[in-house]
């Protein structure tokens, strides 16, 4: 081989591991799962039986399945909300500087260091319906009048796990967000101080145009990994109340090892694979492109 | 000057709020941890136990609950998801970091596009596999399916980690007669050497949180590692949370001093990774 050929195919090598890898441990069951979403699957022989499109026209006639996937939206969208806004806010106050505040960046990094099982299973104890934490506060500031059982609840269980992810996803969502922050030019304020514009003005005429990129783009990549929540919910509730907390990504789970009907499942799967590639894709634009032009 | 006094009164009031929301579950677990079991339902929670009540540890660590071997298991699986994510990672790094060949857009494309899906979208299968292959309750099953995960973005980490080595050193061990072998050993490796420690961690971590993998892949109680036990304990023992709050705290134990190690670089690498190329 000559060094030239060498050269050309030296990279393609390099990536021959990691490819081959992927390819039959990622890539293999991604098409297994395709092919059972239009499948009946026999879960103790493996047999695929080809039906069409008979899954997706259940999960399209299917109440159950339209609300959830009208819940996960809502969850989504509540849990996202709950992310960008207190986790932009963390890292506005990080840009303020004084004393200690290495040690505050250091401090709101500590949740993401618990693996989220862990955070789910502290945050069910304070939650717990008798000698929970969060019970006793609100009685004491007479917030409320008896303790709730706040994960055996319809409503309130809703809230508290998308509350939960919310708080093991702040710690990153503020450390991106104050790197969009720190990428605006110093100058850019001191000479709007020297024009003489006040606090509030530098914030909406260069904080807020300057991190609207990274907001954007973090915004998409949050959905995305909390449309993709399993651990949080799983371990709170694992759906529940009946299916008060169940989202797609639940769902898909319980169709496939509660009533093992991969098929159901894996068409599940199709469609969320679906959702999330049209989030992926609107992420790769923004984040390819150049400039302020969004 | 009042005025600036008066803000920053405001802001340290406001951090000192962030922190508490931030912090206080973490409190909550460390104090519960050391508490018997009378002192678990008094209200008001006390948030300094009376006795430090070490007995929580030993008695989940040993005895019925076996901590032990969950700990062992996911010391094992982490390790060796570890091992292969950072051995595939750094080859496929250095490719894409030091050579310029068709595809290679494409294929960072697919390594970012890989990390969007949840697993549990392919757990149905992958389950289905590793019954057909007699790997149910295996080490191995569970390091292969977490390298799939943690694979892609210790490969991006990697490559953000070997850019930011300038190439012009290695260029002038080969000129002063390396081989390309030679100076990625003794040149590049040394200076890459914390990113390579970071995103290796990074893996490890991953493989420790898993949960989706072991609860599909293992039945027997001796497979089971650290998260899936936890579910478990919580489930079987309701009201025993001083036991509970322990276990929890151990199996924190040992990715938080990790973390402590690498949380600068980690931060780095993914906050600059996510927003811009």
């Amino acid at each position: 081989m000559n060094i030239s050929t060498k050269k050309k195919v030296t990279p393609y090598l390099l990536l021959l591991p990691a490819t081959i890898f992927m390819a039959v441990v990622y890539i293999y069951p991604l098409i297994l799962t395709f092919k059972y979403s239009v499948s009946e699957v026999q879960v103790l022989t493996q047999e695929a039986t080809f039906v069409g499109l008979e899954n997706f026209k259940k999960i399209f006639s299917d109440s159950t399945i339209k609300s959830t996937i009208f819940r996960t939206l809502k969850w989504v969208a509540m849990t996202v909300s709950f992310k960008m806004i207190i986790g932009t806010f963390i890292a506005i106050l990080m840009t303020v500087k004084m004393k200690g505040s290495k040690i505050y960046k250091f401090l709101v990094l500590v949740p993401w260091a618990i693996p989220t099982v862990v955070v789910s299973i502290i945050w069910s104890w304070i939650f717990d319906g008798n000698a929970g934490y969060l019970n006793y506060y609100l009685m004491k500031f007479h917030i409320i009048s008896e303790p709730i059982h706040w994960l055996a609840n319809r409503g309130t269980s809703f809230f508290a796990t998308g509350l939960v992810d919310a708080w093991a996803g702040l710690s990153l969502v503020s450390m991106i967000m104050l790197s969009g922050l720190n990428s605006i030019p110093e100058s850019l304020y001191e000479a709007a101080k020297v024009d003489g514009a006040g606090a509030f003005k530098r914030f909406t005429n260069i904080t807020i145009p300057g991190i609207r990129k990274v907001f954007l783009i973090t915004t998409i990549l949050t959905t995305i990994w909390t449309f993709n929540s399993y651990n949080i919910i799983w371990v709170l509730t694992e759906g529940g109340p009946i299916d008060a907390t169940t989202t797609m990504i639940i769902k898909i789970w319980k169709e496939a090892f509660d009533k093992f009907d991969f098929g159901m499942s894996s068409a599940l799967s199709v469609l969320a694979f679906l959702i999330l590639t049209v989030l992926s894709l609107i992420y790769w634009k923004y984040l390819n492109s150049k400039g302020e032009g969004i | 000057m009042n005025k600036n006094l008066a803000t920053r009164t405001i802001v340290f009031i406001l951090i000192i709020g962030v922190l508490i929301f931030m912090l206080f579950p973490f409190v909550v677990m460390i104090s519960t941890a050391f508490k018997n079991l009378n002192e678990v339902s008094i209200w008001p929670p006390k948030w300094i136990p009376e006795v430090i009540n070490w007995k929580n540890f030993s008695d989940v660590w040993k005895g019925t609950v076996d901590l032990k071997t969950a700990f062992k298991n996911s010391i094992i699986v982490s390790l060796a998801t570890m091992g292969l994510c950072t051995i595939m990672g750094c080859l496929g790094a250095y490719s894409v970091s030091r050579y310029n060949f068709k595809g290679k857009k494409a294929f960072m494309f697919l390594m970012i596009m890989t990390q969007m899906f949840s697993a549990v979208i392919l757990v149905a299968p992958m389950f289905q596999i590793v019954k057909l292959l007699g790997l149910l309750d295996t080490h191995i099953s569970l390091i292969i399916a977490n390298t799939a995960f943690a694979l892609p973005m210790t490969t991006w980490l990697l490559t953000g980690y070997f850019d930011g080595v300038s190439e012009s050193l290695e260029e002038a061990a080969m000129i002063d007669g390396c081989s390309r072998l030679q100076a990625v050993r003794k040149i590049l490796v040394p200076v890459a050497a914390p990113g390579i420690l970071t995103s290796g961690l990074f893996s490890f971590i991953m493989a420790w949180n898993d949960l989706i993998f072991v609860q599909r892949f293992t039945t027997k109680v001796e497979m089971r590692t650290l998260t899936i036990a936890l579910v478990n304990y919580r489930g079987a023992f309701e009201t025993y949370w001083n036991k509970t709050m322990a276990a929890s705290l151990i199996s924190v134990i040992p990715v938080f001093i990790l973390f402590l190690f690498v949380q600068k670089y980690l931060v780095k690498g993914l906050s600059s990774g996510a927003v811009k190329e």
